[in-house]
C-alpha cells in the first residue's frame, strides 16, 4: 500500500527546522506521536495469511487464465491495509475484485488499438531498419513511459479512493494527464542533467500527488522539511557519482581501447556477420552489457538513497496541523532486498530441481504415449517432437506446471520476502504528530465512480 | 446489562469514541458520555468486509453501506456478539449490476483484442512486408535459418553438380511464367527430420530426409511448390510481423501478473495457429496451381501425406486446433481432387530423380543413418 498514503519512501533527519519543530510537537499526546505499525505483534499470522493468499491466489490466476489476479490482489490489499494500524485504527480496503476486472478490461479496449499500431510500427522498424529485435525491447517501455505515469497516478487514486480509516474515506482529485505531463518535463530535465536532478523530480512529482490528496474533506499539503532536497542530493551523490563514474571508466576504457573497432567490439563484426545480424546494434548491446556490472554495484547505494526519498516524501505529507516523520536507515530498504536475493539463492535449486523432475516426469510420460525412447526425443526439444494430442498435452502440461511453480516463487519471493519486510520497516520507521488535528476532519460528500486502476494493471505496474 | 468496551467511529468526524456497548438479544446498543449514541439492529449489522475475522477483535458496522464503524477488542464482547448474531460474518449480497458490466467490459475488451489480433493486424502487414527492403527480408532469413541451425535442425548444406541441376530444374519448371517477387533460392540441407520450409527473404530449404521418404520427384515438387508458395505470398515475413504485433497486444490481457508473457506466447500461439492453417492451404492450392502449370500431378503430394499419416497421426479435433497446418487428410483431399486427370508428365526424368536423391551423397554419411529412425514431422 505504499502510495496510499504510508509508504512510498522520503528522508527527513534532523532536518525539521526549529521553528516548526516546537510548535509540532506541541499537541502531541501525552504518550508522545501516534505510531504507524504493520502486523507488530502478530507477524507470523499475518505472514501466514499473506503467503496463503499468494500461492491460492497464484495457483487459481494460473489456472484462470490470469483473470483471478484481481481477487487475488483484493485479498492481499485487504490484509495488508487492515494489518497497517495508524494510532492503534487500521485501515480498511473497499475495493473489489470486479471494480478491478471492469477497469482493466476497460484500459484494454483503450489500449487494444494503441498498442496494435506501436507494436506493429515498432515490428516494421525492427525488421525493416534495425534487424534486431532487442532494441524495440528497449524502445518500447520508453515510448509507454508517459502512460506509464498516467497509470501510476490513476493507480493511486482509485487505491485512495478505496481507503478509509477510522470510517472516514480518502481521496484524490487532480488530472493524470496533467501528472504524466509534468513527468515527461521532468523526464526531459532528468535526462539533461544526467541524473543529477533526480531527487527533485522525485519531490516535484510527489508535490503534485500530494497536494490532491485528500482525507476526508480535508486536503493534504507537500510541506517538505527544510533543506530537504540538499539533504536528498546529497545522499544521492553517492550512488549518483559512482554510477558517473564507472560509466565514464568504461567509456573511457571503451575509447582508449579503440572503441567499436577494438579487439573486443571488432571481434563483434564477425559474430555478427555469422549471425546476420547489425554489427551496430550488436555493439551497442554488447555496451549495454558491460553496462550492468556498475549498475549492480550501485545498487546498494541507490537502495541507501532510496529509504532517504522515502522517509522525506512521506515527512513532507500534512494534513491541517498533523503531519508525518519518518526516519528510515539504509537497512529499512537494503534488508529486505539482501532478504530477496538469500532466499532466491537459498531456494532456487531446490525449486529448479523438483520442478525439473516434474517436467521430467511429464516428457517421459509424453514419451510412452508416444511409444519413443528419450534418444529420439533429444533430436529436438519442441512440442512437434511429439505426434499424438496426449502426448502434447503431456508436454505442455509438464511445461506449464514448471512456469507456474517459477512464477509462485516469484510471487512469493516479491511478496512475502520483499514487500512485506519493506512495509514494516517503513511503517515501523514513521510517526505522525498532532495527530488530534485530525478529529476536526469531515466525511466527504460521495465521490462520482471511480474508474479503477485498470491502466496501471494492464500496463504491469500494479503492485500494492 | 453488562457493557463492554469498544471504539466507535460516527462516519462523519474522524475523531474516534471510546464507548461501551451492550450486546443485546436482537441489537447492539453503544453508550457515549452523553447517553445512547447509536442503537443497531441485527437485521443490517454486519462485520466489516475485509475485516479481521479473529476471536479477538471484530469491527462492524449498522450496514454494509455505512459508513460508522464499531471496533469490539475484547474477546469475549467478540464472543458475546457472536452468539447473539450468528450473521454476523455474512457477506454483502453479489453486486449484479457490477457482475453484468464486468461481463460487458470483459466482451467488449476480449472483442477489441480479436478486432487487433485477427482484423487490422493481418489487414496492415501486406502493406508492411510490401515496405521492407529484400535484402532486409534476406538478412532475417539468414537469422531465422542461424537460429534453426544453432539447434541442430539444419546441418549442411548438400550439392553435387547433377542434384543441384536437377534441383534448379524442379525450381525452374514450377517458377516458369511466374512473376517472382523475390528470387527464390532452394537448397538440401542434412537434418534429422523430414520437413521443408521457407524463410524470409526467399530462401527454401528442404530436408534431407524429405528426399528419402518421397518415392517420387513429383513428391518433392508439390512441396516445393507449396514452399514457393509461402515465399510468393511472403508468409514467413507475415508471420514474423504479426506475431510480434499481436504478442504485444495479448499480453494486454493478462496484465500485472507475474509471468503473463509465458500465457501470453501460448495465447499468441493458439491465435496464430488460425492464420497459418490458412496460409497453408493457401501455399497448398498455389503448388495445385504451379504443379497444373508444369503439366504435372499434385496427387502426388498427397500420396506423401498419406504416408505420414499413417505414420503420425493426424492429429484428431484438438490436435486441429492446436496445429499450425490443416489435417493431413484435408490437405490430401484436397490436392486430389485439384490433380489434374490427364496427360501429366514426371517433373523431372528418372535420372535427374536419382541425382536429386543423392544430393547428400558427398556429405557426411551418418545423417542418413539417423534419419531412418527419427521420423520426427513437421511438415510445412
Amino acid at each position: 500500500m505504499s502510495d496510499v498514503l504510508l509508504t512510498e519512501p522520503r528522508g527527513l533527519g534532523e532536518l525539521v527546522p526549529p521553528d516548526t519543530y516546537q510548535s509540532r510537537h506541541t499537541l502531541d499526546a501525552e504518550d508522545g506521536p501516534a505510531r504507524l505499525l504493520f502486523a507488530e505483534e502478530r507477524q507470523r499470522s499475518v505472514a501466514d495469511a499473506l503467503q496463503g493468499i499468494i500461492f491460492k491466489g497464484g495457483t487459481l490466476s494460473l489456472l484462470t487464465l490470469t483473470i483471478y489476479r484481481f481477487w487475488m490482489k483484493t485479498d492481499q490489499r485487504r490484509l495488508i491495509w487492515r494489518e497497517t494500524r495508524l494510532d492503534g485504527d487500521g485501515f480498511e480496503y473497499t475495493g473489489t475484485p470486479l471494480e478491478l476486472l471492469i477497469g482493466s478490461m476497460i484500459a484494454i479496449v483503450i489500449l487494444a488499438v494503441w498498442f496494435g499500431v506501436a507494436n506493429l510500427g515498432l515490428s516494421f522498424l525492427q525488421l525493416a531498419a534495425w534487424q534486431n529485435y532487442d532494441l524495440s525491447v528497449f524502445l518500447f517501455p520508453i515510448i509507454l513511459s508517459p502512460l506509464v505515469a498516467f497509470a501510476i497516478y490513476r493507480a493511486r487514486r482509485y487505491k485512495l479512493l478505496r481507503t478509509k480509516w477510522r470510517g472516514i474515506r480518502f481521496g484524490m482529485d487532480g488530472s493524470a494527464i496533467k501528472y504524466a505531463g509534468k513527468w515527461i518535463v521532468w523526464t526531459i530535465i532528468q535526462i539533461l542533467s544526467l541524473g543529477f536532478l533526480t531527487p527533485h523530480k522525485r519531490l516535484a512529482m510527489e508535490r503534485q500527488m500530494t497536494n490532491h490528496m485528500l482525507y476526508g474533506d480535508a486536503r493534504f499539503d507537500f510541506q517538505p522539511p527544510d533543506r530537504a532536497l540538499r539533504h536528498l542530493t546529497a545522499h544521492w551523490m553517492l550512488p549518483w557519482l559512482t554510477g558517473v563514474v564507472l560509466i565514464g571508466l568504461i567509456v573511457l576504457g571503451f575509447q582508449s581501447s579503440g572503441g567499436f573497432s577494438s579487439d573486443f567490439f571488432g571481434s563483434l563484426d564477425a559474430q555478427a556477420e555469422r549471425a546476420g545480424k547489425d554489427p551496430l546494434a550488436l555493439k551497442l548491446q554488447a555496451l549495454l552489457g558491460v553496462a550492468i556490472i556498475p549498475a549492480f554495484l550501485v545498487y546498494p547505494f541507490y537502495l541507501r538513497y532510496k529509504s532517504r526519498e522515502i522517509a522525506t516524501i512521506l515527512s513532507s505529507r500534512r494534513l491541517h496541523s498533523a503531519y508525518f516523520e519518518s526516519h528510515l536507515t539504509w537497512g529499512a530498504t537494503f534488508k529486505p532486498f539482501a532478504a530477496y536475493c538469500g532466499y532466491w539463492l537459498l531456494l532456487i535449486i531446490p525449486v529448479m530441481i523438483g520442478l525439473g523432475l516434474v517436467v521430467f516426469m511429464a516428457i517421459s510420460a509424453a514419451l510412452m504415449i508416444d511409444g519413443k525412447s528419450i534418444s529420439q526425443f533429444t533430436q529436438g526439444l519442441q512440442a512437434g517432437s511429439f505426434s499424438s494430442v496426449g502426448a502434447q498435452i503431456a508436454f505442455y502440461a509438464g511445461l506449464y506446471f514448471f512456469y507456474g511453480g517459477m512464477i509462485l516463487f516469484s510471487l512469493w519471493l516479491a511478496g512475502l520476502v520483499h514487500f512485506r519486510r519493506l512495509h514494516t520497516y517503513i511503517c515501523r520507521g514513521t510517526v505522525v504528530h498532532n495527530l488530534a488535528a485530525v478529529d476536526q476532519v469531515n466525511q466527504r460528500m460521495r465521490d462520482d465512480q471511480a474508474e479503477s486502476e485498470g491502466f496501471a494493471d494492464a500496463l504491469d505496474i500494479g503492485g500494492l | 446489562m453488562k457493557r463492554w468496551p469498544g471504539t466507535y467511529f460516527d462516519g462523519e468526524t474522524a475523531r474516534s469514541h471510546r464507548v461501551e456497548v451492550e450486546i443485546r438479544a436482537n441489537a447492539v446498543q453503544i453508550y457515549g458520555q452523553a447517553g445512547i449514541l447509536a442503537n443497531w439492529d441485527y437485521d443490517d449489522l454486519r462485520r466489516v468486509p475485509g475485516t479481521s475475522r479473529e476471536s479477538s477483535m471484530i469491527e462492524v458496522a449498522p450496514s454494509y453501506d455505512s459508513d460508522e464503524r464499531l471496533k469490539l477488542e475484547d474477546s469475549d464482547a467478540v464472543r458475546a456478539l457472536r452468539v447473539a448474531h450468528r450473521h454476523v460474518d455474512k457477506r454483502p449480497p453479489a453486486n449484479r449490476s457490477a457482475i453484468v458490466r464486468a461481463l460487458g467490459w470483459t466482451g467488449a475488451a476480449v472483442g477489441a483484442l480479436a478486432f487487433i489480433v485477427f482484423v487490422a493486424i493481418p489487414a496492415l502487414t501486406p502493406q508492411i512486408a510490401a515496405m521492407i527492403p529484400i535484402e532486409k527480408q534476406v538478412s532475417l532469413g539468414e537469422q531465422v535459418e542461424k537460429l534453426i541451425s544453432d539447434v541442430g535442425l539444419v546441418g549442411e548444406t548438400c550439392t553435387t553438380p547433377e542434384g543441384s541441376a536437377a534441383l534448379d530444374k524442379m525450381t525452374a519448371k514450377l517458377t516458369d511464367g511466374l512473376d517472382l517477387r523475390i528470387p527464390v533460392r532452394v537448397n538440401v540441407v542434412n537434418s534429422p527430420i523430414i520437413n521443408a520450409v521457407a524463410l524470409p527473404g526467399g530462401r527454401v530449404l528442404i530436408f534431407f530426409p524429405l528426399l528419402e521418404q518421397a518415392e517420387s520427384a513429383d513428391e518433392v515438387a508439390g512441396i516445393l511448390g507449396h514452399e514457393i508458395g509461402h515465399v510468393q505470398e511472403q508468409h514467413p515475413l507475415k508471420g514474423a510481423l504479426r506475431s510480434s504485433a499481436s504478442a504485444g497486444v495479448i499480453g494486454l490481457f493478462f496484465g500485472d501478473f507475474a509471468g503473463a508473457g509465458l500465457v501470453a506466447g501460448l495465447g499468441e500461439r493458439l491465435m496464430n495457429a488460425s492464420y497459418t492453417r490458412d496460409a497453408e492451404r493457401d501455399a497448398d492450392q498455389f503448388a495445385i496451381e504451379r504443379m497444373a502449370a508444369a503439366n504435372a500431378s499434385s496427387a502426388e503430394m498427397a500420396k506423401f501425406f498419406a504416408r505420414l499419416r499413417t505414420k503420425v497421426g493426424d492429429g484428431g479435433v484438438l490436435g486441429g486446433y492446436l496445429a499450425s497446418h490443416p489435417s493431413f487428410s484435408e490437405r490430401e483431399a484436397a490436392l486430389t481432387a485439384a490433380a489434374i486427370k490427364e496427360g501429366a508428365e514426371p517433373i523431372l526424368a528418372e535420372a535427374e530423380w536419382e541425382a536429386l536423391r543423392q544430393i547428400c551423397q558427398n556429405t557426411d554419411e551418418s545423417d542418413k543413418e539417423e534419419d531412418a529412425s527419427n521420423e520426427e514431422t513437421e511438415e510445412e
